[in-house]
Order: structure tokens, then sequence, then C-alpha cells
């Protein structure tokens, strides 16, 4: 590691430590989020991976607040950002922090847009609020971040309301908006996975330049190890409510050691392989998270478990040799 | 070989008020070999769902043919019609909603078989395609919403091979599923195919699984077919300018993004001449007056494209 990222990673932009969240469900407590660990610096990106169900949402909700109070079962832990918990902060001074210092974008780009509001006018909303621009000045911002995350003839477009809009083009207004304040930290949530290939390529191309314009932090959640590998400088896999494994993006692709993470990458069909290649798919599904559970979360599936495995959790660490690269197994690869 | 499924000219379109037409399907011609797999792939809206719908007459295509085993379905009504269709099987996206969710699994399974008339062996039949599908005797008598969308996934193939149809139609069947379950399912329809010799026409927006299954892929765009060619050859020497841009988008694919612009122009109006022209980087004027006829360039391999890349 250089002796810049040595430094980067001892004032981290975001320290979450030990975040617990557990959600109400019809029959009982689901442990979406159980102890999950991790820093970023600043300018960094991280990609989250991780199937469906493996908190990864719930997670990434949680570090702004935007988990419901009602649904929440039992939530601790710090999420530390520059220095300050946000964990600890009362619903304004939450606010304050929401769409300034740290931006969301979700997955389903149509509805993350208010449909009766013109795009322009929600661009510029947060930036009155913000930073207390005037009307005309926040327009005229408004039109130059649509110029800015591509958008044909903006002058025009801003004057929109998201019906008007292609799918990849609300992505982009939504980008915009995320942006629109200059944030510190944008956390997206699949911001592809409602998309096409091509436009999909074009949206992370596009997070991609402004990560790098901004020296913005980027947390980018996806269930697709393909499209987070050539973007995030690290990667954290989850599964069943733990981080399993995370490490620098090559090392997570060339030399997994975590079972879970290799067995994932096998199983997806590759491009590079003739048609009719037998996958090595995952045998079973991910447990249920309602009940306590023993042992590594993986185990069931893995072909590598014994006795150990089933009954005592391995924690997340490392090897002496490359103390960066974290897993959770007994047995790595 | 013989073909299964024979498409000719198939083009649907539907009114979109103020006398407009959406141009979904236009002029598409394919076939499908005994024991083949086609895969058919596109963005979304390219008209790949609709093809798969006019196929079972479901609704009527405009104009064209679809011939299975040699017998034009668009000539056949009522019983004939739905008699014939038995040979042709869906299988669609969302395994949950497509499942009644009041019904057991075993019911799901049977009342195919129930439609057609078919009293003998019923029972047999169903628990043998319910275990074929790798489904545990318990399952049968769960209902779906007590299932993950694997298990349904699987109820769904194993409804749609109980009546041993010719041709399994799959329409996306893995995108719903996490990524680890989805090569369960891409292995379990290779396996089927073999063990039911059916041919599999395979519908999906991702290319690697496609080429993953297919023996021949299918490129569609804007409600046209514009390159089809064996799944090897078509991912090592893509010819058409829109195949190779929605390789490149691949996250994992090797070698420079060659970006692609812009995006699905209107069905509706559907640009002059080629379709790909307005968003196609090698576009020339004669892209936009003359419009490029599918033609075999090389064994097998065939393009609909003015300049395409050697």
């Amino acid at each position: 590691m250089t002796l810049l990222a040595q430094t980067a990673l001892a004032t981290p932009l975001l320290d979450v430590r030990d975040l617990v969240v557990h959600l109400r469900a019809p029959g009982g407590t689901v442990r979406a989020v159980d102890g999950v660990s991790f820093r970023l610096a600043p300018g960094e990106v991280l990609g989250l991976v991780g199937e469906s169900g493996s908190g990864k949402t719930v997670m990434a909700r949680a570090l702004l607040g935007l988990t419901p109070r009602h649904a929440i079962a039992r939530a601790s832990g710090e999420v530390l950002f520059l220095g300050r918990d946000l964990r600890a902060l009362g619903e304004r001074a939450l606010r304050d922090v929401r769409g300034r210092e740290v931006a969301m974008v979700f997955q389903d780009p149509m509805t993350a847009l208010n449909p009766v509001m013109t795009i322009g006018a929600q661009l510029a909303e947060p930036m009155r609020h913000h930073l207390g621009l005037g009307r005309r000045e926040a327009r005229t911002r408004a039109i130059e971040l649509l110029e800015r995350v591509g958008i044909p003839s903006p002058q025009r477009r801003v004057s929109d309301y998201p019906h008007h809009l292609s799918g990849g083009m609300r992505q982009r207004v939504v980008l915009a908006i995320a942006l629109s304040c200059g944030p510190k930290l944008l956390i997206a949530d699949e911001p592809t996975t409602a998309l096409d290939v091509t436009v999909q390529a074009q949206i992370l191309d596009l997070i991609g330049d402004l990560q790098h314009e901004q020296q913005m932090a980027v947390v980018l959640i996806s269930h697709d190890l393909e499209v987070v590998g050539g973007r995030a400088d690290r990667i954290a896999v989850m599964y069943a409510g733990r981080i399993v494994e995370q490490a620098a993006a090559r090392a997570v692709f060339d030399a997994p050691r975590m079972p879970y993470t290799e067995a994932l990458l096998r199983s997806v069909p590759r491009l590079d392989q003739p048609s009719h290649t037998r996958l090595e798919a995952i045998p079973g599904r991910p447990p249920g998270l309602d009940a306590a559970l023993v042992g590594c979360r993986f185990a069931p599936r893995c072909p590598r478990a014994d006795d150990r495995c089933r009954s005592e959790e391995p924690a997340l660490g490392a090897d002496d040799a490359a103390p960066d690269h974290l897993y959770r197994c007994w047995y790595p690869v | 070989m013989t073909a299964v499924l024979e498409v000719e000219h198939l083009v649907v379109e539907f009114p979109a008020g103020r006398g407009q037409r959406v141009h979904a399907v236009s002029d598409v011609s394919f076939d499908v070999a005994e024991g083949e797999t086609l895969g058919l792939v596109g963005e979304s809206g390219c008209g790949k769902s609709t093809v798969a719908r006019a196929v079972l007459q479901l609704p009527r295509p405009t104009s064209g043919t679809v011939r299975v085993s040699g017998r034009d379905l668009t000539a056949l009504r009522g019983k004939a019609l739905r008699a014939a269709r038995r040979d042709v099987q869906l299988v669609f996206q969302d395994p949950i909603s497509s499942l009644n969710p009041r019904r057991r699994v075993t019911d799901l399974v049977a009342e195919p078989l129930a439609i057609a008339g078919v009293r003998e062996a019923r029972r047999h039949r169903v628990s043998a395609a319910l275990e074929a599908v790798g489904l545990p005797p318990e399952v049968a008598d769960a209902r779906p919403h007590q299932l993950s969308g694997g298990q349904c996934q699987r109820v769904s193939i194993a409804r749609a091979l109980v009546q041993e149809p010719k041709i399994v139609i799959c329409d996306e069947p893995v995108s719903s599923l996490d990524v680890s379950v989805q090569a369960q399912i891409l292995n379990l329809l290779e396996d089927m195919k073999h063990r039911y010799s059916v041919s599999l026409v395979f519908i999906s927006h991702d290319l690697a699984v496609v080429k993953n299954i297919s023996d021949r892929v299918a490129v569609m765009y804007l409600g046209k077919l514009c390159e089809v060619a064996p799944a090897d050859d078509l991912y090592r020497s893509p010819m058409h300018p829109y195949t190779r841009a929605l390789i490149a988008s691949i996250p994992s694919a090797p070698g420079p993004r060659a970006k692609l612009t812009g995006e699905l122009p209107s069905p509706l109006q559907p640009p002059s001449g080629c379709r790909f022209r307005t968003r196609c980087p090698l576009a020339q004027a004669r892209c936009a007056q003359e419009e490029p006829v599918l033609t075999e360039r090389q064994p097998g391999h065939a393009v609909a494209c003015h300049f395409p890349v050697a």
C-alpha cells in the first residue's frame, strides 16, 4: 500500500463499525445486517456485492438512517462519517447530511423521481435547500448539471416531467440530483440493474467520470460481480448479513480466499468459454435469516465445510502476508 | 436436420391511437432445428417477447407464418389451434407470478394434462416431471409462496415439459433469479433438453447467458433481426455493428469499449432504411435509403448490414 493510501485509511471518510440492523417481519425478526464493519477512504470506490437478501440494500439505507423506524427490531453499531456518528444524529441534523455530504442513487429510476414535478424543479430543490441558491441560479445550475450527465438539449429537458424520459435518461437525472450539492460520498444501490446492457455501460462510465472529477467516494452496490469488478478499488462480498470477503478488486477476482466468492465467480457464464460449457452451480440457497445461525453461514453450501465450520463461525481476518485481504473462512482457498 | 419451428416474415403491429402503429416485430424469419437451442438477444423493447407470443398466436401476428413440425399455426382456429399449441410451451421470466398462488405444485403441473384430457398415468407423469427438474417429493403439496424463486422456476419448467412438447420457449427464465441459482436453472434446462429431446428458444438480454446455452444466436434490434450465427462464431467474430456494441458493453468483455451512444428509437416511427443507423458508428447515406436484408455472408452466419465488419 502506498503511503498516501495508508494515511487515507488512517482518517477514513466513512468508518462503519459493527453495524447491526434487525428488521421486524411477520414471522419474527430478520437479521438483515448482522455485524458489518468497513472503512472507506476519501475518493475511494468500494464495490459491495451480494445476492438478493444478503443485506446490502438494508445496510446502505441504514447508513443514511433511511430504515423506517417501525421496521427496526434491533439496531446498533456506529456509522462514522468524517468522525461523526450518523446513527447518533437526530432527523433534522441527518437531513443536512443527506443529499449534501452523502447522496444516494437507487435501483429503480422510475420511482425515484416525483412524477408531478418537472425535473428542473427536482434538481433545484436540494440546491436551494442545502446551498441556499435562488430560483434563477438553481435553474441555471440545473441546466449545467443535465448537460454534464449527458442529457441532450438540457434547456428544453429542464421543463420536462419524468414520464417524458426513458429509463436511462431518468437515471442520469437521478445522478444529476445526487451530485448537485457536491457530495463527498455517493451510495449507488444497483444503479443500473433496471437498465439495458448498452445503457448500463453508459451510466457506469458516467459514475466513474464524475467520481474522478469530483474526487468523490462511491459505494457501488450490485448483485453482479462483473459490474462492480472493473470499477471498484476494493470489493466487499456480503453473504447472509455479513461481509465474508474484502480485498482489492483484482485480488477478489484473481485470488479469492472465501469459497463463496470463488463459487460465485465460477457459477457465472463467461463470454470466453465456448457455448454449452457446464456451469458450476452452487447447490442450495442462502440461509433464512429469521433465526440465529451457528457456524459459518456458507457451510451448508460449501464443498470444504467440516464439523468445525458447522459449529464455530470464523472471524473476518487476514493472513500476515496480505493484511488487506480479509476473509471469513477456516479453510480458505 | 429438420426444422421443428419455421417462422417466416413474421410481422406484429399494435394500434397506438391517433392512427399510429407500434411496429413491434417487422418481417422476422428464422427456424429452429430438432434438438437445437436458438438464443434470441436484444435490449428491452426490441420485440423479442412479442416474437415468442406471436409464435403461440398470443395474439395472432399481423402477417407471416409460423409452422410447427410443418403445420401452420396461423391457419388454425379454435380446438385445432389449442391442440397444436401443446407442442410449444412457454416458461416466463417471473416464476412466482406465473404460477397460480392458490394451487398446489402437483395440481399446477397436472393442469395442462387435465386440459389436454390425458387421464392415463397422469400422476405418474407429474411425479416423474417433478423429479426430473430436481424438486424433492415433499414440495408436491406446497403452494408457490412456500417456495423460492428458483424452485418456482423448476415448477414452471416441469409444467412445460410434462406435455412432452417439441419446443419450449423460455422468455428471460433466469433474469429474476440470483446468480448462484441462475447456474442451477441453466444446467437444468440443458439437461431437460436432452432428456425430453425438445428444442429451445431462449430469450434473454444477457449475452453471456445466451452464449452459454445456445447453439445459434439471433440478435434483434427494434423489431428486426440483425445477425444470426452459431453461438461461438457470433461472439468470436460479430459482423453487425450493433452486435459488436452489445458485446462490448458487457462488463467482463475484453478490449476497449466501443460504446453505443443514444437510446432505442421509437417503434412508432422506426428510422428509414437500416433501423440501427441512428446509433451506428459506421452509418452512411445508403443506410438511410436502403434497408439491408439478412444475407448469409459466411456458412451459417447471416447479417443484415450494408457495411458488415469483416
